[in-house]
């Protein structure tokens, strides 16, 4: 069964700790992503919130602690096996591939999902065909919810960089992920670029997906999110709806200052 | 909503789309071309295609793996060795070996290439250059099958009822054709996408499922195969395979050539490489000491010149992106 037939299933992190040496990145987190809502993930620099991105899809391995999409523990799951539970991520830094089109970089997204083998890829054999025309397809599809399918046989080097994040999220939900982790969308975008990625998160909401997000801009997280969790140098400090965390003094203290109260 | 520069002002990326006219009239002229030409030059650009095949392979390895092999003589060794060993035991002609060679060649990309997956840069150049070293000293080894120093002659026709100058000239042509179109074919490919995604960003791609080590597996498995198939026409028109053509020299000049093609998977371009890699050394033959420094220069002269060219130039002969 694919990822994309998967019932919706919570995703369940207790008591995870990771550190590097003697540096304690995440220590003791627990936290429940409800598939249909949008959660945030705020914190100051340093506090750990790309580390636990990382340790959800598997590119780092908490030493301590358990990660769970329904019932299937995932601590021992490779990237690549998560990407098959129907994980999906966007990076901090854009990473698309300049030698490919936009459309095709999106198309890459649904390679999991693809069976077209090397006989397909080396002839011009009707099932490649298909299976190719209908990737394209699916990608065009992504680019266009997000608002951007003009761009889509554009090579990313022209593009501005709202564009370019608006298409690696694209590349994120082409292959009908189950979790999709957002890390720091809006950053380097400018004020019409961020108004138009809100637009673009609020139209992912889903009842299947639980969607994560990173990022220090607090308005676009304020007017997206369903439930926020904060970290401080690698701890859970808070969790709570947007007006809960807004009102929470520890977290004006430590992140959002006075003004933001 | 942002919007994107304006198609004309930016390049389009993405798969090319058949061969281009220029690769059509090139291969027009190089196909009327034996009606003019004297069995030397036919014989000549015959090793010059061979080769060109090759220098594809090495190519490959550069713009899908992100890697540098100086090592591939020895895929282009096994393609020519399966040719010759065929017809010395099997009594089959290029036409039926050519797919083994092909196969034979992939077998031993993924042979190396699984021992080798997590290396990279400089140690994976060095570990194809040992490759390179050590193939020689195993051919004469195994002297008893590959005839040792003197090596072993493919004297079978492939397509009986017709001249040998002329199968010499077209078999590695109508390969280089088949090869170039194949990769483009193979450029709009999900494998291919995979490959140009995770040589760039490996995390991005491994978040989607594609996986390093299968990564480094299909791109030497296909690189290798189609240097065998470069190799194994390389011994059709030469008409002789031994040791002494695919030292460490060889993979060298193989990646030369890859260099002077600007890593380019077009058919222009991987001529360019095979024109310098066959002929430039004969027609500096006569130069005695200068050879080397002229070579060099030659060399110094078509990379920085290349450099020098319109981008739009210089993509069209890279055959576009990849």
């Amino acid at each position: 069964m694919t990822a994309a037939l998967a019932p919706a299933r919570p995703l369940e992190v207790q008591g995870l700790s990771l550190s590097f040496g003697g540096n304690h990145v995440l220590q003791g987190i627990d936290m429940t992503v409800m598939p249909g809502q949008i959660t945030g993930l705020i914190g100051p620099n340093g506090a750990g919130k790309t580390s636990f991105f990382n340790c959800l899809t598997g590119l780092y391995s908490p030493q301590v602690g358990s990660i769970r999409l329904g019932e299937v523990r995932l601590e021992k799951v490779p990237p690549t096996g998560r990407a098959a539970l129907g994980f999906s991520r966007s990076f901090q830094h854009v990473a698309l591939c300049p030698e490919l089109s936009v459309v095709e970089n999106v198309m890459v997204g649904l390679d999991r999902q693809s069976a077209a083998g090397w006989l397909d890829a080396f002839l011009p054999l009707p099932r490649g065909r298909r299976e190719r025309a209908a990737n394209r397809e699916s990608a065009l599809a992504a680019l266009t919810r997000l608002g951007i399918a003009e761009v889509a046989d554009e090579s990313p080097s022209q593009l501005p960089p709202g564009v370019l994040r608006l298409a690696e999220i694209a590349r994120a939900i082409a292959g009908r992920p189950r979790v999709l982790l957002l890390d720091e969308p809006a950053a380097g975008l400018n004020s019409v670029e961020t108004r138009d990625l809100s637009n673009a998160l609020m139209k992912l909401r889903a009842p299947d997906l639980a969607l994560v997000v990173v990022e220090h801009d607090m308005d676009l997280i304020m007017e997206v999110c369903d439930v926020i969790h904060v970290l401080n140098v690698g701890r859970l400090l808070a969790s709570g709806s947007p007006a809960q965390i807004r009102s929470n003094r520890e977290v004006v203290k430590v992140y959002l200052g006075d003004d933001d109260a | 909503m942002v919007h994107a520069v304006p198609a004309a002002e930016s390049g389009r990326a993405g798969a090319a789309r058949g061969l281009p006219w220029t690769g059509m009239a090139l291969g027009a002229a190089l196909a009327l071309l034996p009606a003019l030409a004297g069995g030397y030059w036919t014989f000549t650009l015959g090793l010059c295609f061979a080769n060109a095949i090759v220098i594809l392979a090495v190519s490959f390895v550069v713009r899908y793996g992100g890697e540098v092999s100086i090592g591939h003589g020895v895929f282009a060794a096994v393609g020519a060795y399966t040719v010759a060993l065929a017809e010395r035991y099997l009594g089959v002609s290029l036409l039926v070996s050519l797919p083994l060679a092909a196969v034979a060649g992939g077998v031993l990309g993924v042979l190396f290439a699984y021992p080798s997956r997590n290396l990279s840069g400089i140690y994976l150049a060095v570990a194809t250059m040992a490759l390179a070293l050590a193939l020689p000293e195993v051919l004469l080894y195994f002297s008893g099958a590959t005839g040792g120093y003197e090596g072993l002659y493919v004297k079978r026709d492939a397509i009986p009822g017709v001249s040998r100058e002329l199968q010499r000239y077209y078999l590695p042509l109508a390969g280089l054709f088949a090869v170039v179109l194949l990769l483009r074919h193979f450029r709009r490919s999900r494998q291919a996408m995979a490959l140009l995604l995770i040589r760039t960003s490996a995390p991005a791609a491994e978040s989607f499922g594609v996986r390093r080590g299968w990564a480094r597996l299909s791109c030497m498995a296909a690189s290798g195969g189609i240097a065998a198939i470069g190799g194994a026409l390389l011994a059709f028109s030469s008409s002789t395979v031994s040791p002494n053509s695919f030292t460490l020299w060889t993979s060298i000049f193989l990646l030369v050539g890859s260099v002077v093609s600007l890593y380019s998977l077009s058919l222009v371009g991987s001529l360019v490489g095979g024109i310098f890699l066959t002929l430039v050394p004969l027609v500096l033959a006569g130069a005695g000491n200068w050879v080397p420094i002229l070579y060099g220069g030659a060399l110094m002269a078509v990379v920085l010149g290349a450099n020098a060219l319109p981008a739009s130039v210089r993509r069209r002969l890279e055959g576009g992106h990849a």
